[in-house]
């Protein structure tokens, strides 16, 4: 049995703290945006992308927890999680890390399945969560599943630029792509802490393309004018 | 030949539709402007009127009938529309 989750350096602790609290911003921003549009559209797919970013976001606050709380040294310079020692409250705590993030993803998938119901949705979660649960491999099982989910999201995005090809969405197919290479990094990690900064790394700049997206929307919102003055000329 | 429009586009064109006219439209004024089938636009219009977006009231000529006028939550959509519509298409919303 795999017992460690991953492996992060000391001398990237602090800076993975703050990555993961922007990771939490963002993920939170989009989701709020979303469900604020959904106040006035009333439609299912601004909900479920806003309640799925949530999750996410929610996810992180506990992925934060961990590691400023159930590290552990194992040598110079690394610390570790590790599942096999972790006290009652880190189990706690990790197990939500890993429901929050895997119903989070799976809410996306959902959407982007274009299915409805909500036995359908249900089944998507056991199937998501009940191999990390049941597994004594967690850490595989949670790093696979999650992985599968974001490849099967950037498959989506990519159907969604080829049918109309824009920066915009080349950025969301561009983010969840490196989404996908970080959980690769993440799925390493275990062995090799540089794996976590690289994937670490990654994640955040796959982040920062959704932020430019949600903040050249927002910026729409509050230049109404530019398109009159366009259609003159 | 213009390109289909999506859902927030045609909600955008219905609100819009009703507010040109002093915010009281009949719906064959709503059907010619929005340029949509009686169905499609009688689907649109019931829709509205659940999310909040828009009232039906009577008329208030001697002619009679339906009339429909935007809601506050229809203004703040079509103030806002440019910024739903850039995130739905960023994200790949409504696809």
């Amino acid at each position: 049995m795999v017992s460690t989750l991953y492996l992060v350096p000391e001398w990237f602790l602090n800076l993975s703290l703050i990555f993961q609290l922007l990771l939490t911003i963002i993920s939170l921003g989009i989701g709020i945006v979303s469900l604020r549009i959904n106040s006035y559209c009333k439609s299912r797919e601004y909900k479920l992308f806003g309640a799925g970013f949530i999750l996410i976001a929610l996810s992180y606050v506990f992925w934060t927890g961990l590691n400023l709380f159930v590290l552990t040294r194992i040598r110079e310079g690394v610390e570790a999680l590790e599942l096999t020692t972790i006290a009652t409250i880190g189990a706690v705590m990790l197990y939500t890390y890993f429901l929050l993030f895997i119903i989070g993803l799976i809410t996306l998938t959902y959407l982007n399945l274009d299915i409805k119901g909500i036995r359908a949705y249900l089944l998507l979660v056991a199937l998501g969560i009940l191999p990390v649960i049941l597994s004594t491999e967690k850490a595989l099982a949670f790093f696979i599943i999650t992985a599968l989910l974001i490849l099967f999201m950037t498959t989506h995005y990519l159907r969604v630029y080829q049918k109309k090809k824009t920066v915009n969405r080349l950025m969301t197919l561009s983010a969840f792509a490196l989404l996908f290479i970080s959980r690769i990094d993440y799925f390493y990690s275990n062995t090799n802490h540089i794996h976590y900064v690289l994937g670490h790394s990654i994640e955040i700049i796959a982040y920062l393309l959704l932020l430019i997206n949600l903040v050249l929307a927002m910026k729409k919102a509050s230049n109404p004018q530019k398109r009159v003055r366009n259609k003159k000329k | 030949m213009n390109k289909k429009r999506n859902r927030l586009e045609i909600i955008k064109d219905i609100l819009q539709a009703i507010k040109n006219k002093n915010n009281s439209a009949k719906p064959t004024h709503i059907l010619y402007k929005s340029n949509l089938s009686h169905q499609m636009m009688k689907e649109y219009l019931e829709e509205m009127i659940t999310g909040g977006m828009i009232e039906e009231k009577p008329s208030p000529k001697k002619s009679g009938g339906r009339v429909y006028s935007v809601k506050d939550k229809g203004e703040q959509y079509l103030s806002k529309y440019r910024m739903i519509s850039e995130f739905t298409d960023s994200f790949g919303l409504n696809q």
